[in-house]
């Protein structure tokens, strides 16, 4: 027993500080030996009551939660974070995963809290194949690739949409994001890339020449590809559509949470959100045209419908088109801003010289990194720091990498405070 | 502070939005326990010398409607009523439900949109969801106010079973989180219980720590080990709050409070029955809706038949479901169908669904009354309620609710017959949850905003 104990003490001495991402204090150990000591009492073997300690250990809040300590928990005043809450911040933010041994050096020495080894660190982390956590559930998130598993075209209408093509429309979306987010390109490359990634199985999708291979390799696009860019991308083009039919509403509303970070309020309460347009004859985009007549639906949809106009050339499941019901499509349309345009590139093209864009990109990963939404309050210090951190970004290119770096030097990113106890 | 195991939350639409977190750092996400199983005592199995009495609670999405006005109300009320074509497959179960109709859930009547996840959210919480997408608020659940009262007697307090997974954290309908649009089971007014989709998971779920083997001693012994890891925990999570402001210190006692709800079943008695393992049931190929409602049917019936839990609670599917049914020649989703505009052949489509999910509920029933136990059957010990988030999917009514009462609850409830109750009574949903529970032996239980049993359902 007496090695037993010891032995277990081992364990948890190098378990614990992985599992709570911070040193233990060696009373925190002895509260867990406790358990052992039960255990060998009960004649249970070491190994069994260690399993015991060791559930303990990942059962506990330490565990579970990222903790994060208010010295004085009613302060309203910001207080720096420690250099291991910085560590997983920065880790959770990145890697979606514990810190790594180098990530605990620096939160040791205390370098990890000076801003030029954030930097070094951002560029190390950025490099590593855990960074593809950032693509699965920043991107997987924000352009709704998560979705693209629950997508339901009726297959009667698209036999055409099976298992194979799900996969590379996934495939397309990540590559391009992956691509953009790690090379230093400007971020509205998501929206004008003169490339996509596509495989055979995509390639026929899109009417492209074949790629002879399965798995998805760059395409350079030339002429009126019709491709190129998140907006025409079928993934993105399907999660908006309904089974059997586009909806230009969903598509528009998307473009404006997503990519313009411009809020369109829900429908009043009582509305009615499913005409039935039945009787009224013509292509969606006239159908359409007829609900907006009603005063109470247009002032949104005025909003949000011309931009999905824009983009009915793409069917319910992305693929391009020049009809619908048997007439001309009209892929005319128009942004809050006053933008008038015509189809996907000018849109895109649009979207991208305008600095409503890299404004909202910088709000949503800065809301990803500190898991939280920005508050609107103009005196708020997310505000201050969100135009601070926006304006650097537009002035440096719009890399993405820059963009974190300027997150996680922010005082939000390495600060936090406490809270008044609610009423 | 947020959970190590998620990526960070996410939202994406809604203006202006309320946030009453006015501090820095730190998000909120729900906590899940997923990890929590080996806990679960192994304990021995005896035949259960009384047969127990369950409950089930289902649920369907988007409301019921129909052509006519009388799809799925019967024209005339008791004994002999005129069956509907909506609940025509129930017909040759007739004397072992009835329907009632004329209830009201109105708490369920969402602040501004969201009828969806606040109707339901409050199905059989009966409680009105505050609308919120981190902070959520809600009530107990009728299902979980029995596993209080009895789940300790199995295994699983309770089962939490669906078709349609996604997390509890988000938006999914005008501003509510996805935590009430996912979930009618809830422990606690901020506890939703996330549910199982996977059959294999179900079924792994039911004969999880079933050794036949192990003694009644080591048993025990078991059970004071795994207290023992219990009161550590509990005494961290208590040192910890200390040392966090008021929202963070909240999520923690949240997880206490789960925890805590592990002791119940380390402290649950192990009677059981005896019953037939079988085989573990593969997911339905290319994930096929109607072949995973049938699978979940007969796992529920599994569930049940080996004691593992005498609560369920099953969502056929999220709200605001968009379910496609190309066996039926319905392409287009269900939600979408059921903002019906009174289009006849809208309506019509509705009318399809609504009686496929009625032949899903009567294969259930079915099951169960071939279960046989003692002089009766699984179906006569047992109370079932089904109903959904609206009763009118356009209007998105939450009074004249869709509701079925099934099974005797051991000859304690009536059936066989058509309930009707006047809508300028304002009779409420809870009020009949909490005849079900009463009928099981819950003491005095109130549900959300219940006044008590409605004597005409007691037998």
């Amino acid at each position: 027993m007496a090695q037993g104990a010891t032995c277990a003490r081992t364990v948890l001495t190098a378990f614990m500080p992985r599992a709570w991402r911070r040193p233990v204090t060696s009373s925190e150990i002895d509260s867990e030996m406790a358990i052992i000591t039960k255990g060998t009492a009960q004649m249970l073997t070491v190994e069994d009551s260690l399993k015991l300690a060791l559930t303990s250990v990942l059962m506990s809040p330490n565990f579970v939660f990222r903790v994060e300590l208010d010295p004085d928990r009613l302060s309203l005043t910001p207080h720096p974070l420690s250099g291991y809450e910085v560590a997983s911040r920065l880790s959770y933010f990145l890697w979606s995963t514990m810190p790594d041994d180098t990530l605990m050096g620096a939160a040791g020495d205390g370098t990890i809290l000076k801003a030029d080894t954030l930097g070094t660190q951002v560029d190390r982390m950025m490099a590593s194949p855990k960074a593809q956590a950032l693509i699965d559930n920043f991107a997987g998130q924000w352009l709704y690739i998560r979705e693209f598993a629950e997508m339901q075209p009726d297959p009667a209408t698209y036999p055409m949409f099976d298992q194979p093509l799900r996969a590379a429309l996934k495939s397309e979306s990540e590559m391009l994001f992956k691509d953009v987010a790690l090379n230093g390109a400007p971020v509205s490359t998501l929206l004008t890339a003169n490339y996509l990634y596509a495989n055979d199985r995509l390639a026929t999708h899109y009417g492209l020449p074949a790629v002879n291979s399965t798995t998805p390799v760059k395409v350079s696009l030339t002429g009126t590809s019709h491709r190129g860019g998140i907006l025409a991308q079928a993934g993105f083009l399907t999660a908006t559509s309904h089974p059997i039919k586009t909806s230009p509403v969903k598509r528009g509303k998307w473009v404006l949470n997503q990519l313009l970070c411009y809020d369109v309020p829900a429908p009043p309460p009582g509305i009615q959100t499913n005409l039935d347009l039945s009787d009224v004859v013509g292509t969606l985009r006239q159908v359409l045209e007829h609900h907006r007549a009603d005063p109470t639906c247009s002032a949104c949809h005025n909003l949000m419908d011309p931009i999905g106009f824009g983009l009915e050339n793409y069917n319910a499941v992305g693929a391009y088109r020049t009809q619908d019901s048997g007439m001309n499509i009209d892929s005319g349309g128009e942004l809050p801003s006053g933008g008038k345009f015509s189809g996907a590139d000018q849109l895109s093209s649009l979207i991208a010289a305008d600095p409503s864009f890299p404004a909202c990109v910088a709000r949503k990963l800065y809301s990803y990194a500190l898991g939280r939404l920005p508050e609107k309050a103009a005196t708020h210090m997310d505000t201050q720091t969100l135009a601070g951190i926006t304006s650097g970004f537009q002035s440096a290119g719009m890399s993405f990498k820059d963009l974190v770096k300027r997150i996680v030097t922010a005082p939000t990113f390495l600060s936090r405070r406490g809270e008044l106890a609610l009423p | 502070m947020k959970n190590a195991n998620t990526s960070p939350p996410m939202t994406y639409q809604g203006p202006n939005r309320p946030s009453r977190r006015m501090f820095l750092g730190g998000g909120s996400v729900a906590v899940a326990l997923p990890f929590l199983e080996s806990l679960v005592p192994r304990s021995a199995r005896a035949a259960a010398a009384v047969a127990p009495q369950r409950l089930v609670y289902w649920f369907i999405p988007n409301g019921i409607n129909g052509s006519t006005v009388n799809a799925w109300k019967p024209v005339d009320v008791g004994a002999n009523y005129t069956t509907t074509p909506i609940l025509m497959p129930l017909d040759p179960l007739r004397a072992d439900f009835q329907v009632v109709t004329g209830l009201e859930n109105v708490l369920g009547k969402p602040d501004g949109p969201g009828d969806h996840a606040a109707g339901t959210a409050s199905t059989i919480t009966c409680a009105h969801a505050t609308k919120s997408l981190t902070n959520l608020m809600l009530g107990v659940s009728a299902d979980q106010i029995a596993a209080k009262a009895f789940g300790s007697q199995t295994r699983l307090p309770s089962l939490q079973l669906g078709t349609s997974g996604g997390t509890a954290t988000g938006d999914c309908d005008n501003g509510y989180s996805c935590a009430y649009a996912r979930n009618i089971s809830w422990s606690g007014p901020a506890t939703p219980l996330s549910k199982i989709t996977d059959p294999g998971t179900v079924f792994d779920q039911i004969f999880k720590g079933f050794v036949p083997g192990q003694s009644q001693t080591d048993a025990v012994k078991r059970r004071a080990l795994n207290q023992s890891v219990l009161d550590q925990v509990t005494a961290e999570a208590n040192s910890l709050m200390l040392k966090l402001g008021h929202t963070d210190s909240h999520k923690v006692q949240e997880y206490l409070d789960g925890v805590r709800g592990l002791e119940q079943q380390i402290d649950g008695s192990s009677a059981g029955a005896q019953c037939t393992m079988g085989t573990r049931p593969a997911a339905a190929a290319g994930g096929d809706y109607q072949a995973t409602v049938r699978l979940m049917c007969d796992l529920m019936v599994l569930a049940m038949q080996c004691d593992a839990t005498r609560i369920i609670s099953f969502m056929m599917g999220n709200a605001t479901s968009g379910q496609t049914f190309p066996s039926l020649g319905i392409t287009d989703g269900h939600h979408s169908i059921s903002h019906h505009g009174n289009n006849p052949a809208k309506l019509a489509q509705l009318q399809l669904i609504g009686n496929w999910e009625m032949q899903q509920f009567a294969y259930l029933l079915t099951k169960m009354k071939a279960v046989t136990e003692g002089s009766q059957n699984m179906l006569y010990n047992s109370a079932l309620f089904l109903s959904s988030d609206v009763s009118d999917g356009a209007s998105h009514t939450h009074t004249e609710m869709p509701v079925l009462l099934a099974g005797h609850a051991g000859g304690k409830l009536t059936t066989g017959r058509h309930l009707t109750y006047a809508t300028t009574a304002h009779t409420k949903v809870s009020d009949l949850l909490v005849s079900m529970l009463t009928a099981v032996g819950v003491p005095s239980p109130v549900v959300g905003d219940s006044t008590g049993v409605l004597p005409e359902l007691m037998a």
